[in-house]
C-alpha cells in the first residue's frame, strides 16, 4: 500500500528507527485526511455541477451569504487545525530530541562533494562522495549521535529510510540522532543544493548487529579514509 | 469589417515605449510575461529530457544546475509575478470604475525595470560561465562569490534587484489606483472580488519586495569582497530575510488566480460570489499570515523556531477552507454554463486543492524533515503554482480576451487546451509525490539506475510535452481567433461587474458613463432590477 508512512515502495525500506515510525504515525493520520477532503471537495464539486446545471425554466438563486455556516465551518476548520498541531508538536518534541547517552558519536564534515566521518573513539575516518565511494558503519538498536559541520557552503545529510534530515552549515554544530533497529544497508544522500557535483555526494549507511560492529571498529581502528578489506 | 477596434488601433512605438494607459500597460505587461514564461517552460522541458534516464546524457552538469536556477527565476521573478500584476493593471480599473491607474508614468518606469531586469538576468547565457546557477533563492555562502564565480550570477543578482524594483513601483501604482480612484459608490465592501485579490496582493508586494531588494543589495555587496554574511549566523540571516521575502511572494503569485478564477466561476454559475465579506476577510487574514509564515522553509536547518511558523503555516487552513466555501456555495443555487474559462476555474481550485494539501503536510516539521528539498516539495509548489495559479490565469484569459480584444477565443481550441494541460500537468506532477517520498533529492542532474526512478521520470517527460502542445495549441487560439470577424461585443458572458459595461476593448478612459454602483456585482444588480439589458449569452445565441 503506497498511502501509508511505512510503505516499501520501489527501494526505500520502510520507516526506520524511532524517526521512521514518528513519521509513519503523523503521516497516517495527515494524509488520510488530505485524501479524505479532497475526495470530498470534488465529489460536491461533482454533484453541484450535475444538479445546477443550467436548465430553461430556472433562474439562479438570490441567496449569496449564509452567516452562520460560514461561522461554523471556520470553527470546524480551526478545530482541525488544533488537532493536527497538537499532533506535529507532541511528534515534534519526541523527533527532535537527542539521545542522553549515545552508543556512538560520529563527528559528520561535508564539504564540495563529499562526506567525512570520524570516530573519535576509534580514531576511524572515512570519506564518502566524489572522490570515493564510502559507508557509514552504525551498530543496529543503538543510539547514535551525528554530529554535524560543514567547511563550505550548507549541505543536509539525509537518510531517505530514516525519513529525517538535517542541515550542514558552515561554522555551527548541528546534532541529529538515529537509531536502526535492524542490520542492512541504505542510501544516504545531500539533500541541499550545493553545487556541480551535488548528486554525486552521496554515501551508504551499512548497519550492523552490536558485537559485529564492535569487531569492525577494533579491526579498523586508526584507519584514515579507507574501509575495511 | 472595422467593428473590431483592436485591429483599428495602429500602435506607434511612441505609445507603446512611453504607455499611460493602464490597459496598453497591462498588454505589454501580459506580453512581456507571458514571453518569459515560454523561456522558463523551454528550460523545463530541457531538464525533463534530462532527467528522463539515470545518467547524464545531454548536458553536463553545470548546464543542468543553469537550467534548473533560470527555470525557477524566470517563472517566478520574471512570469507569474509580473503576471499577478498585470492582470490588476489591465483590470482593477475598469473594475473599480477608474479612468486610469494612478501615477501611471511611475507604472511604465517599473515596467521597464521589470524587462530590463529580466532581460539582465537572461544576458547571463551569454557570458563565459554561464548565468546563475545557485538556484532561485540562491542560498549562503553558495551564491558568494567563492562557490559561485563568475559575471553571469552577478547578472542575475542585479537582475532580481531591477525586476523586483520594478515589480514593486507597479503594485504601488496598483495600490494607489484601489485606494484613491474607485468610482461613487465604489466603497471597499463593493469592489469586486478579483480586485479585492489583487488589493491584497499589492499589500504583500509593498510589505515584502523591499526586503528581497535588501538582500539582494547585500548579497551583490558581498560578492564584491564586502563580508556582509559571515558563518552561520551570516548562512541562516540570508534565508531569514529571503524567505521573509519568499513566502508572501507565493502569494502574491496565487491570489490574483484566485480571483480570476473567483470571477469565472460567478459568472459561469450565473450568480453573484457566495460569502463574499468572509472571503475578503480571509484574503486579509491570509495576506496577515503569509508575512508569518516565512521560516517554514527553515525547519530543517535548526535555527529557526519550528513550532511557531509550523502554528501560522497551518493556520492557513481557516482562510483557505473559506474560499472553497465561497467556491462551492456559488456553484450551489447557480445555472451553470461549462464555458472554456469556468472549465479552466474548477481545474484551478480541484488541483490547486492538492497543493494546498501537501502544504498543510509540509507545514509539519516532523513530516517536512522528510519531504524538505525533496520531490515532495517539488510535487506540492508545481500543484499550487503551476496546477494551480496557471489554470486560473487561462481562466481569466477566457474570461477577459474578448473585454481586451474584442473578440471571443474560440471555445473547442480551449477545450482541447484545457484537456492537454490537465492531463500533462498530473502526468507532470502528481509522480513527483511517490519519487520524493521514495528519496529522490530536488536539483539532481541524475540519479542512480538501481533506484527504478527511471519509469516515473519518464512518464513526467511525457506530461512536460503534453502540457507544451497545450500552451501550443492556446498560442494557435489566440493567432486564429484575433483574425475573427465576429466582434464579442461589450457583455459576452452576461457579466456581473463593471467592466463589461462599457465596450470591448474599452476607450481611452475606460467608460463613456457609469452605471451606478450598489453591491460588489453592480451590473447583475441592475440586470436584475431591469434597469440594464441582460445579455444574450453565445450560447443562446446559436440556438
Amino acid at each position: 500500500m503506497v498511502f501509508t508512512g511505512r510503505h516499501h515502495g520501489l527501494t526505500l525500506p520502510a520507516g526506520l528507527g524511532d524517526t521512521g515510525h514518528q513519521y509513519a504515525h503523523l503521516f497516517d493520520i495527515y494524509v488520510p485526511i488530505a485524501l479524505g477532503v479532497w475526495v470530498a471537495i470534488t465529489l460536491a464539486v461533482g454533484v453541484a455541477l450535475f444538479r445546477y446545471r443550467r436548465r430553461p425554466g430556472r433562474a439562479p438563486s438570490g441567496r449569496h451569504t449564509a452567516t452562520r455556516l460560514e461561522a461554523s465551518y471556520a470553527v470546524v476548520l480551526a478545530c482541525t487545525v488544533a488537532a493536527l498541531l497538537y499532533l506535529t508538536f507532541t511528534t515534534e518534541d519526541e523527533v527532535d530530541a537527542l539521545p542522553r547517552k549515545p552508543g556512538l558519536v560520529v563527528h559528520v564534515t561535508g564539504a564540495m562533494w563529499n562526506w567525512r566521518f570520524d570516530y573519535p573513539a576509534y580514531g576511524i575516518s572515512i570519506v564518502a562522495g566524489t572522490v570515493r565511494p564510502g559507508t557509514l558503519y552504525v551498530p543496529t538498536r543503538t543510539e547514535v549521535l551525528l554530529e554535524l559541520r560543514s567547511i563550505d557552503v550548507v549541505h543536509s545529510l539525509w537518510v531517505p529510510a530514516t525519513r529525517i534530515k538535517k542541515d550542514v552549515f558552515p561554522g555551527a554544530e548541528e546534532e541529529l540522532g538515529l537509531k536502526f533497529p535492524r542490520a542492512g544497508t541504505f542510501r544516504g544522500v545531500c539533500a541541499e543544493f550545493c553545487g556541480t557535483h551535488h548528486a554525486d555526494m552521496t554515501f551508504s549507511v551499512r548497519a550492523l548487529p552490536p558485537a559485529r560492529f564492535r569487531q569492525w571498529a577494533e579491526r579498523n581502528r586508526g584507519l584514515r579514509q579507507g574501509e575495511s578489506a | 469589417m472595422s467593428t473590431i477596434a483592436a485591429r483599428r488601433r495602429a500602435p506607434s512605438w511612441t505609445g507603446v515605449i512611453g504607455a499611460t494607459d493602464h490597459k496598453v500597460l497591462g498588454r505589454n505587461m501580459l506580453i512581456a510575461a507571458f514571453a518569459f514564461f515560454i523561456a522558463g517552460g523551454v528550460f523545463a522541458l530541457l531538464m525533463r529530457l534530462e532527467l528522463a534516464q539515470p545518467g547524464m546524457q545531454l548536458m553536463a552538469r553545470d548546464s543542468y544546475d543553469e537550467l534548473f536556477t533560470m527555470h525557477g527565476s524566470t517563472m517566478v521573478y520574471l512570469f507569474v509575478t509580473p503576471l499577478a500584476l498585470a492582470l490588476g493593471v489591465y483590470l482593477v480599473p475598469l473594475q473599480i470604475g477608474a479612468a486610469d491607474i494612478s501615477a501611471p508614468r511611475v507604472a511604465n518606469i517599473g515596467f521597464w525595470l521589470y524587462v530590463g531586469g529580466g532581460l539582465t538576468m537572461e544576458s547571463g547565457w551569454l557570458t563565459d560561465i554561464g548565468p546563475g546557477r545557485a538556484g532561485w533563492f540562491s542560498a549562503y555562502p553558495l551564491s558568494g562569490s567563492d562557490a559561485t564565480p563568475g559575471f553571469g550570477m552577478d547578472l542575475w543578482v542585479l537582475g532580481v534587484i531591477l525586476a523586483t524594483a520594478g515589480v514593486g513601483l507597479v503594485g504601488a501604482c496598483l495600490l494607489g489606483t484601489i485606494m484613491r480612484r474607485r468610482a461613487p459608490g465604489m466603497t471597499m465592501l463593493r469592489m469586486p472580488v478579483f480586485t479585492w485579490t489583487e488589493l491584497v496582493t499589492c499589500l504583500m508586494v509593498i510589505g515584502a519586495f523591499p526586503v528581497l531588494i535588501l538582500v539582494m543589495v547585500l548579497l551583490y555587496l558581498d560578492r564584491q569582497g564586502v563580508h556582509v554574511f559571515q558563518g552561520f549566523n551570516g548562512a541562516i540571516d540570508y534565508q531569514q530575510l529571503f524567505w521573509f521575502y519568499g513566502h508572501p511572494v507565493v502569494y502574491v503569485m496565487f491570489f490574483p488566480f484566485f480571483g480570476a478564477a473567483a470571477e469565472a466561476i460567478a459568472v459561469g454559475a450565473g450568480r453573484r460570489w457566495f460569502g463574499y465579506e468572509a472571503s475578503a476577510l480571509s484574503l486579509l487574514a491570509f495576506t496577515a499570515l503569509s508575512m508569518s509564515v516565512w521560516a517554514h522553509h527553515m525547519f530543517t536547518t535548526g535555527g529557526v523556531h519550528n513550532a511557531y511558523f509550523s502554528l501560522t503555516s497551518t493556520a492557513l487552513v481557516v482562510p483557505a477552507g473559506i474560499e472553497y466555501l465561497g467556491m462551492l456555495g456559488t456553484l450551489v443555487g447557480g445555472a451553470i454554463v461549462f464555458r472554456t474559462s469556468f472549465l479552466f476555474a474548477l481545474a484551478f481550485f480541484i488541483q490547486f486543492l492538492i497543493g494546498g494539501l501537501s502544504g498543510i503536510f509540509v507545514a509539519s516539521p516532523p513530516l517536512d524533515y522528510h519531504a524538505q528539498d525533496s520531490y515532495i516539495v517539488v510535487a506540492h509548489f508545481h500543484y499550487t503554482l503551476f496546477a494551480g495559479s496557471i489554470f486560473g490565469f487561462f481562466a481569466g484569459v477566457y474570461h477577459w480576451f474578448p473585454k481586451a480584444f474584442g473578440v471571443r477565443l474560440r471555445e473547442g481550441l480551449g477545450k482541447l487546451q484545457l484537456a492537454l494541460m490537465v492531463v500533462g500537468t498530473n502526468l507532470t506532477f502528481l509522480p513527483m509525490f511517490f519519487l520524493g517520498q521514495e528519496g529522490m533529492p530536488r536539483r539532481v542532474a541524475t540519479y542512480p539506475a538501481s533506484t527504478g526512478w527511471g519509469t516515473l521520470n519518464v512518464l513526467e517527460t511525457v506530461g512536460a510535452f503534453v502540457i507544451a502542445s497545450g500552451v501550443l495549441v492556446f498560442v494557435v487560439n489566440v493567432l486564429s481567433s484575433l483574425r475573427s470577424h465576429v466582434a464579442a461585443g461589450p457583455d459576452p458572458w452576461d457579466g456581473h461587474t463593471l467592466e463589461w459595461a462599457t465596450s470591448s476593448p474599452p476607450p481611452r478612459h475606460n467608460f463613456e458613463l457609469l452605471p451606478p454602483v450598489r453591491s460588489y456585482a453592480p451590473l447583475l444588480d441592475l440586470k436584475q432590477s431591469g434597469e440594464w439589458p441582460r445579455a444574450r449569452r453565445p450560447e443562446e445565441a446559436l440556438a
